[in-house]
């Protein structure tokens, strides 16, 4: 336990940690985010439901980009996995219930 | 960002490298197809309807009983020949079929058996080797990775936009540094349009989820609407015979309602010789949005029956496609797509030998890891334009009557590979990009001369012929082969004006 | 033919704007005898390179369409850009050689 805790202070360890933050959470919180618009599009648009997810899976990749563009930004690993998982978790919530 | 740019261009760099190589040959793929059938020269363009009438003749005599038919009329680069295929349901034991068509006798065109230019560009989304699937998943998260290097390379060095306009080539790593900064800010617009639209594709493969949970994960519908959106329609079979519209009021109703100057590039008849048959006919593209969709014929009658406008969605994600392709696009800016896939050659190229420069260190011998980079990219830059080359060349010298002709093809193709491989690791404490140049000058000399003695098409009697698919070739062939040669040159002069000085460092060192 | 026209448009612009700038004007053969002729004059050539560029957009679109066109114009314009800023270089260093 105590080599695994020094692994993720050291070096390769911080730079893992940030990996699976952008890599991982940013693939959950770019599907939720998608999700979100699509249905929204659908409902506060006159788009068909198709449509509206055909252009929230168009964005898609890009919203991921810009997400591990930005974890990749942050200075303090704390903040990122903090807000990445705020944000995750908001929009799960938001796509469950519209 | 520095550092992600690094990371994320040199650990995926060498695959991205045969990508963006093999997807700039994809935009001539016709043209290496018709170069590797060298039995067969374009047909003349005729009218629609003799096209048709002896395919339908063709596909009558020999797979009557298909679900689907498929004509593509000889009248595009896309198609030099009349070519059709036909499909059988999957359950069926028959075998589908594609074969071209000599439509003054109605008989097969007979060539050799060649993998083509489709194959090598198909290894372009679906790399080689590997279970189906694979190839294209793995492409998926190099087209991300790819996106992301974009990306932080323009936030990485934002300052370079203000002043790009200097390539210092004589100062050894920065003009690694410059050519990569100058082919990247050059073609930035095309690689972010074409690594976006190659995102595109993975969609359906990697971020299927969003249209799924946008259903409330109800696959049934999803598919049932895309269908829809598509255009796909499920016209079933009745059983029941019919006969065919005949193809000269096909061909007339087909030129009545096509848009003014456009071709068809392929029809499709599904259930044939049944009561609900119904043609569908897709014109070329004449531009990056679509402006007619597919028409869709009665197979009795011949009538329009509809040709339903596409949704704003679907024309987006289509423009992003067809710009990708590029199947729109004429000679000129063919030209163009390949310059500008050759800058993004040149882009990922220079960045992964500059990542080994900047490293290196003049007094200090190349440490393993470093070595390992060196070989690995002299094996992938100089070692695949080489392993094409094979490639060709191997379409004129294997056996015609050898058993899966196609397949060795591209296998003589990976073994040319691996050798450069194996030659680069020989060759990498001494001159190693020096030597692969050379032996990639010999390749590039070598395709027109075996072209020459193992057809009736060499450059001589091609030009002779204005035969301009085969002049090019070889005249293209040709001068890459001189520029790498001149490369050698200038590699050797620089090595014998560094020779001096590196070989009393040595002794020194050996003294101390 | 309308290709050509607007790829010698695209290098002019680019030349303009890059030429505009006292380090790149050292090295134009002629005219680097001369001394930069000021801020004034280098704000002109930007204006200048943009709006020979903007013609070369338009130019492209009288003659394609936008959407074929701006292919096009994506496309002259790389390899308009790539191939000035190599003469430039090219030049850069023949000045530094005769130094």
């Amino acid at each position: 336990m105590k080599k695994l805790n020094a692994y993720f202070r050291s070096y390769n360890g911080q730079v893992l940690l940030r990996l699976i933050a952008a890599i991982l959470i940013g693939y959950l919180a770019s599907n939720a985010i998608g999700v979100v618009m699509a249905k929204s599009l659908d409902r506060w648009t006159s788009l068909h439901l198709s449509e509206a997810s055909l252009y929230a899976s168009l964005s898609a990749f890009f919203i991921y980009s810009v997400i591990i563009l930005w974890a990749f930004s942050v200075r303090s690993q704390k903040k990122l996995w903090r807000q990445l998982s705020v944000l995750t978790f908001i929009f799960a919530v938001l796509a469950y219930v519209i | 960002m520095i550092w992600l740019h690094t990371w994320a261009g040199l650990v995926f760099c060498w695959l991205l490298y045969f990508m963006f190589v093999t997807g700039t040959l994809g935009y001539l793929d016709s043209e290496l197809d018709s170069w590797m059938k060298p039995e067969l020269s374009a047909a003349e363009e005729v009218s629609l309807e003799t096209d048709l009438s002896a395919a339908v003749t063709y596909l009558q005599a020999h797979a009557a009983d298909a679900e689907r038919w498929f004509i593509s009329p000889a009248n595009h680069r896309d198609n030099p020949q009349l070519r059709v295929s036909w499909r059988y349901p999957r359950d069926s034991e028959k075998s589908n079929g594609r074969e071209l068509i000599n439509r003054d006798t109605g008989e097969e065109l007979h060539h050799r058996e060649t993998a083509g230019g489709q194959t090598l560009y198909r290894m372009h989304y679906r790399l080689h080797y590997l279970p189906s699937g694979w190839g294209f998943r793995l492409v998926g998260i190099f087209t991300l990775a790819m996106f992301i290097a974009l990306l932080t390379g323009v936030v990485a060095h934002r300052k370079l936009f203000k002043d790009f306009f200097s390539f210092r080539p004589q100062k050894g790593k920065t003009a690694w540094l410059d050519m990569h900064n100058l082919s990247s800010i050059a073609s930035l617009p095309f690689q972010l349009m074409i690594t976006y639209s190659g995102l595109i594709f993975a969609i359906s493969t990697w971020m299927p989820f969003v249209g799924v949970a946008a259903y409330d994960f109800d696959v049934k519908s999803l598919r049932a609407d895309i269908n829809e959106m598509r255009g796909r329609s499920s016209v079933k079979a009745a059983g029941e015979s019919a006969n065919l519209v005949g193809m000269d009021i096909l061909s007339q109703n087909i030129e009545a309602s096509i848009n003014d100057g456009a071709l068809v590039r392929f029809i499709e008849i599904k259930n044939p010789n049944d009561r609900n048959a119904k043609i569908f006919v897709n014109p070329h593209l004449s531009g990056p949005v679509q402006e007619q969709n597919k028409l869709q014929f009665d197979g009795r009658s011949g009538k329009l029956e509809s040709s339903k406008e596409q949704s704003g969605a679907l024309q987006t994600r289509n423009v992003f496609i067809n710009l990708h392709e590029g199947l729109f696009a004429g000679p000129a800016l063919r030209l163009l797509y390949i310059l500008s896939g050759i800058l993004g050659t040149l882009m990922v190229a220079t960045g992964a030998i500059y990542y080994a420069q900047k490293r290196k260190r003049p007094t200090h011998a190349l440490s393993k890891q470093q070595m390992l980079v060196n070989i690995v990219n002299g094996g992938t830059i100089i070692g695949l334009p080489i392993s094409i080359c094979i490639f060709m060349i191997s379409n004129r010298l294997l056996a015609i009557e050898l058993d899966q002709r196609a397949d060795w093809e591209v296998h003589s193709m990976f073994l040319a590979w691996l050798a450069s491989f194996v030659l680069a690791a020989f060759w990498v404490k001494d001159a190693m990009w020096k030597k692969l140049t050379l032996v990639l000058s010999i390749a590039l000399f070598t395709v027109p001369i075996v072209n020459f003695f193992s057809t009736n098409r060499g450059l001589g009697q091609s030009s002779w012929q204005n035969d301009t698919l085969f002049v090019a070739t070889d005249v293209v062939m040709l001068s890459m082969a001189a520029i790498s040669l001149l490369l050698w040159a200038i590699l050797s002069k620089k090595e014998q004006r560094q020779q001096s000085p590196i070989r009393s460092s040595n002794a020194h060192s050996a003294v101390a | 033919m309308t290709i050509f026209a607007v790829l010698i448009i695209s290098c002019l612009g680019l030349s303009c704007m890059a030429f505009a700038k006292p380090k790149h004007w050292k090295v134009i053969p002629f005219l680097s005898q001369f001394r930069h002729p000021g801020k004034r004059v280098q704000e002109l050539m930007q204006y200048l390179g943009a709006i020979l560029l903007i013609l070369a957009v338009y130019t492209c679109q009288l003659n394609w369409g936008w959407a074929l066109g701006l292919c096009f114009y994506a496309g002259v314009l790389s390899i308009a850009l790539f191939f000035v800023s190599l003469v430039i270089s090219y030049f850069e260093n023949t000045v530094k050689n005769k130094l």
